[in-house]
């Protein structure tokens, strides 16, 4: 076996990357917060429309591609094309002013999805999504229409995150199709442990180059039972980084092999597997050949890929940029959502009720077994 | 045996964690903020700690006769950050190796240190790290786990 094949087998084991479900999009049933509410009744095909995010000092602009308009039934419908594969499809329902010359919206529901399933376009769809539900108030203007609304977006945070998730799993193939020029086709049911492995190991490779990652099988290294072999194993014991390679590497991703040029591998606080056994073996001196498996008692190691693709520089255009730039908001305003409602869940109690509903439970071994025969539900 | 949680780990918060969370401790708010850039998101929540924590609501409840409205509206966050958490469940997976420590770890341990089995049991079974600050109890039921599972466990100290 070579060294490449024990590198490659043996350190980008994903043993410990969860499956990644496709996120789907969500339909939005905004509340209408305040604004123009009158929506005049003439056709507006070729129409811009603004969608401005003030919490994220973030506007884009979009124009409409269909507008039809059911007066019976007090709907209006308008597809709006936000980017070159991106919709948002966007409802009204209400009802015509007495002298129907505009329309008063009662109700809003508003879906932004790709059209196409690429990274770009899962990207630019998942930002926005994220963006318009992580705000207080969007604004939606259409000048030749003289619409001004605001909309309040509402989603629950596990939904917000698996459009984080997702935003950054696209983020990291648009990356690495920027680098190799190779175009991906997303799986449509998601993207198991071993595919997130890799796009998580392809992507530092280009952007890093130089990066800290899981090792958990560690690497064998072979030696002889004899005289040198011992004197190999003593400083091989001695050593505090363990290193492999250069090695030509490549990875599989998502059914496309990424050349990544030459590698090395430096194990972090390596140690020796059954090193009682292994010095045993080296102390028969029959110069047979001993295997030493290095692991790192931390499960990591530094992986130095200096060949890897590079990105261009000024890869992205003006809009993807801006959208890249939200990350640090994005992540922000998640999180203090969180904060506060695990600091809310116990808000306004006194010191002692704090003391009496953060006391674990004292259950004895009967309790647990009603527990676990279904008496509790679990 | 225990690990370090290697580099991109998935982790599920031990009960003693998430009341740090909820009392805002400033390490754990920073370790939090730290996993949610990598994640975006927040780390996992076993059942069982969801169990009790309810029990503490459901304690003052039964306590006071009448639900307050303090104590409605904490657990009603509470809730609605278990709705934004990954929860991990005790599935069969859990089950097993649950059984197999719970057996072998001792009988006063065992009566002891249940509810940790059964967090760092569900841990394992679903390939996540575990934040616990009980380090020391967690060693022992990592010490008892069946061949070949191991229990990556960090703590988050300041």
């Amino acid at each position: 076996m070579s060294a490449l094949l024990d590198i490659e087998s043996s350190a980008v084991v994903p043993a410990v990357l969860p499956h990644i479900a496709r996120v789907t999009l969500p339909e939005y049933a905004p509340k209408v917060l305040s604004g123009l509410m009158c929506f005049p009744a003439v056709r507006l095909e070729s129409a811009s429309v603004r969608v401005l995010i003030p919490d994220f000092n973030f506007g884009i602009e979009g124009t409409v591609v269909q507008f039809r308009q059911d007066t019976d039934a007090g709907q209006i419908f308008i597809r709006v094309a936000i980017d070159a594969n991106v919709e948002a499809n966007i409802e009204f329902a209400g009802r015509l002013t007495e002298h129907e010359s505009s329309f008063e919206i009662a109700q809003v529901s508003f879906r932004l999805a790709p059209t196409k399933d690429c990274a770009r376009d899962d990207f630019v769809a998942s930002t926005l999504n994220a963006a318009l539900a992580l705000s207080q108030r969007v604004h939606f203007q259409m000048p030749e229409g003289g619409l001004d609304l605001a909309l309040g977006f509402d989603l629950p945070l596990i939904e917000i995150s698996r459009l984080l998730q997702s935003r950054q799993t696209s983020h990291r193939l648009m990356t690495i199709e920027r680098a190799t020029g190779i175009r991906f086709d997303l799986p449509q049911g998601g993207f198991s442990g071993t595919d997130i492995a890799a796009i998580i190991f392809v992507y530092r490779a280009i952007v890093d180059r130089a990066f800290t990652y899981h090792l958990i099988n560690g690497l064998p290294i072979v030696i002889e039972a004899d005289e040198e072999g011992a004197k190999r194993l003593r400083s091989l014991q001695e050593s505090r980084v363990i290193g492999f390679g250069p090695e030509e590497m490549s990875r599989q991703l998502l059914g496309v092999e990424i050349p990544l040029g030459r590698m090395t591998v430096k194990i972090l606080d390596p140690y020796i597997v059954e090193i009682d056994r292994v010095r045993e073996e080296v102390a028969q001196g029959d110069g047979h050949p001993v295997t030493l498996l290095f692991r790192s008692a931390t499960n990591q190691a530094l992986f130095e890929l200096p060949e890897a693709p590079r990105l261009p520089p000024n890869s992205w255009d003006a809009r993807i940029q801006a959208l890249i730039d939200l990350e640090r908001e994005l992540d922000s305003r998640l999180i203090e959502r969180y904060h506060a409602l695990a600091a809310g869940s116990l808000a306004g109690l006194t010191d002692e009720e704090r003391k009496r509903v953060t006391t674990r439970p004292q259950l004895n071994k009967p309790s647990l077994m009603a527990i676990l025969k279904g008496k509790v539900g679990l | 045996m225990t690990e370090p949680p290697p580099p991109g780990t998935s982790l599920v918060l031990d009960t003693d964690v998430l009341t740090h969370w909820r009392t805002g401790r400033p390490n754990v708010l920073r370790a939090i903020n730290d996993y949610q850039l990598e994640f975006k998101g927040s780390p996992a929540l076993t059942s069982f700690t969801v169990f009790e924590v309810l029990c503490g609501f459901e304690k003052e409840a039964a306590r006071s006769r009448v639900l307050l409205d303090s104590n409605r509206r904490a657990r009603e966050d509470f809730e609605r950050l278990v709705d934004g958490c990954e929860v991990l469940h005790f599935d069969r997976g859990a089950a097993r190796i649950a059984a197999y420590v719970f057996e072998r770890i001792g009988k006063s341990k065992s009566n002891e240190k249940w509810a940790d089995v059964l967090i760092a049991s569900t841990a394992i079974a679903h390939g996540y790290g575990l934040v616990s600050q009980n380090k020391k109890d967690f060693e022992l039921i990592a010490n008892h786990l069946p061949a070949g599972q191991t229990l990556y466990l960090t703590n988050w100290q300041p």
